[in-house]
């Protein structure tokens, strides 16, 4: 196994993870992680090598993502689920998090994933540090306020 | 800090205990511990979170992805390989390859390397060989010249190059010598993916037979710095480095881990010829890492930390007592 062939069996289910939580699909989800995998090989082959691989990917799929899907979220900032997107995610794996407001989806889902620290996550989606507690904090108190929706009829 | 400013920045505590450590946190932790309601906040808090990271472990990842993504990074080199030679050709372009390049796989090389060291050896220097140590600021200016001979030729005192002949698998691929500079970025590379070390645990020792097992080059663990092999060993893995399999061992030492990278010797563009040391260090301007290499007698050793270059420098000077 070279070096790239560890690299991707490190890092491919995380990233995949991260991707779905994002894009809501298993399709676009592949498509999403390939794609930055791509990338980052092709950044190698061009001498761009000294990025921490854990923050660079992650950083590198959640570009892509933005370039390629960010586009995608409706007008009241909710991420958008196609019926066929809804049949396709398993049961509630990913759901907890799917009722979120956009925004605040990426920060939660890395925290959640445990690989980086706050201020790790605020270098991936480059945003300042302060924002991306902010919006832990909000995304937390967002989930426990539809748990007890939800508890409560 | 007050109850509710501690609530705020213990919300961003990761339930995996990862973070307990963390300056970040240890005043709000503090906090916590004496206040017995924002205790029991936490601690729910945290169960709750750990519960919610679970389900992200179990979102389960298809089994092809790997492969999927290896070809799909495999057909876009491809693609652009073939383009790239396609504009080579039309710009007439094309570099052509000497026979030595084109038959290397068969054919026995030396590489003799002519080296006017303009630049100081520092201290480091031992009876037996010298050591010339190059900051970033002081890089070796020199002439060189590199002769590649195929076919059988008589090796004389340079036979030094065991350099070339233990390390078969470069001279078969016909590659160029690298710097110990390009070395040592990849080296960098692989500290940079972070990757998890197979071996985990303290019996240095006990290591030497898996690395051997993983293809990894033999060497004696006593001649690991003393100040380095002093500190908590974090973990082992074999990785690659100049397309030869490396030993890779990473310690903790005054709080920072240090790796530790053991590669068969070979060919080094730019180095001393015969059994001089060639050494080097740097830092890598992107990471701000501190890579230290030397090239001893059969193997090609870098070390690499966030320590500053100078303490990781005197790190590795303790090598003897």
């Amino acid at each position: 196994m070279n070096q790239f062939e560890e690299l991707v069996d490190a890092y491919n289910q995380p990233l995949y993870r991260f991707a779905l939580s994002l894009v809501r699909d298993l399709d676009r989800a592949v498509d999403l992680v390939t794609r930055t995998f791509v990338i980052w090989s092709l950044r190698q082959g061009e001498g761009i090598k000294c990025v921490k691989a854990n923050e660079g990917l992650f950083s590198t799929l959640y570009r892509e993502h933005l370039g390629r899907f960010g586009s995608r979220v409706d007008n009241v900032g909710k991420a958008m689920l196609s019926p066929a997107v809804v049949a396709k995610v398993p049961g509630d794996l990913v759901e907890p998090l799917g009722s979120l407001d956009a925004d605040l989806l990426p920060a939660l889902t890395l925290f959640y994933l445990q690989r980086h620290n706050y201020r790790e996550i605020a270098t991936i989606l480059d945003l300042p540090i302060g924002t991306v507690m902010s919006r832990i904090a909000s995304g937390k108190d967002q989930l426990q306020e539809k748990a007890r929706g939800g508890k409560n009829g | 800090m007050d109850r509710e400013q501690a609530r705020f920045i213990l919300q961003s505590l990761r339930p995996d205990g990862t973070d307990e450590e963390s300056a970040d946190f240890e005043e709000a932790l503090g906090v916590a511990s004496e206040d017995a309601a924002l205790g029991a906040w936490l601690s729910a808090e945290r169960k709750r979170d750990a519960a919610i990271a679970a389900t992200f472990e179990d979102i389960p990842v298809p089994a092809s992805l790997p492969e999927d993504i290896l070809a799909a990074v495999r057909l876009e080199k491809g693609s652009r390989a073939s383009s790239e030679d396609l504009a080579a050709d039309q710009a007439g372009l094309r570099e052509v390859r000497s026979p030595v390049q084109v038959g290397a796989s068969d054919e026995k090389q030396m590489t003799v390397l002519k080296v006017e060291v303009a630049g100081r050896a520092s201290g480091l220097t031992s009876p037996g060989y010298s050591l010339d140590y190059t900051s970033s600021g002081e890089r070796k200016e020199g002439m060189m010249k590199v002769v590649l001979l195929t076919g059988l030729l008589v090796v004389g005192a340079f036979a030094a190059f065991e350099l070339t002949s233990s390390n078969p698998d470069s001279m078969a691929s016909g590659r160029e010598p690298m710097t110990l500079q390009a070395l040592g970025r990849e080296a960098l590379v692989v500290v940079s993916q972070e990757l998890p070390f197979e071996l985990q645990g303290n019996g240095l020792y006990g290591y030497q037979d898996w690395i051997r097992a993983e293809g990894g080059p033999r060497f004696d663990f006593m001649a690991l710095p003393r100040k380095i092999s002093g500190g908590q060993l974090l973990g082992c893995r074999v990785s690659t480095v100049g397309e030869a399999r490396a030993a890779h061992l990473c310690f903790e030492v005054e709080n920072v881990p240090v790796h530790v990278f053991v590669v068969p010797t070979m060919p080094v563009k730019d180095a001393p010829s015969g059994w001089r040391v060639a050494a080097d260090c740097w830092t890598c301007p992107e990471t701000g890492v501190a890579v230290v290499a030397q090239r001893l007698e059969s193997r090609i050793w870098f070390f690499l930390s966030e320590h500053k270059e100078q303490v990781l420098t005197d790190l590795v000077r303790a090598t003897r007592p």
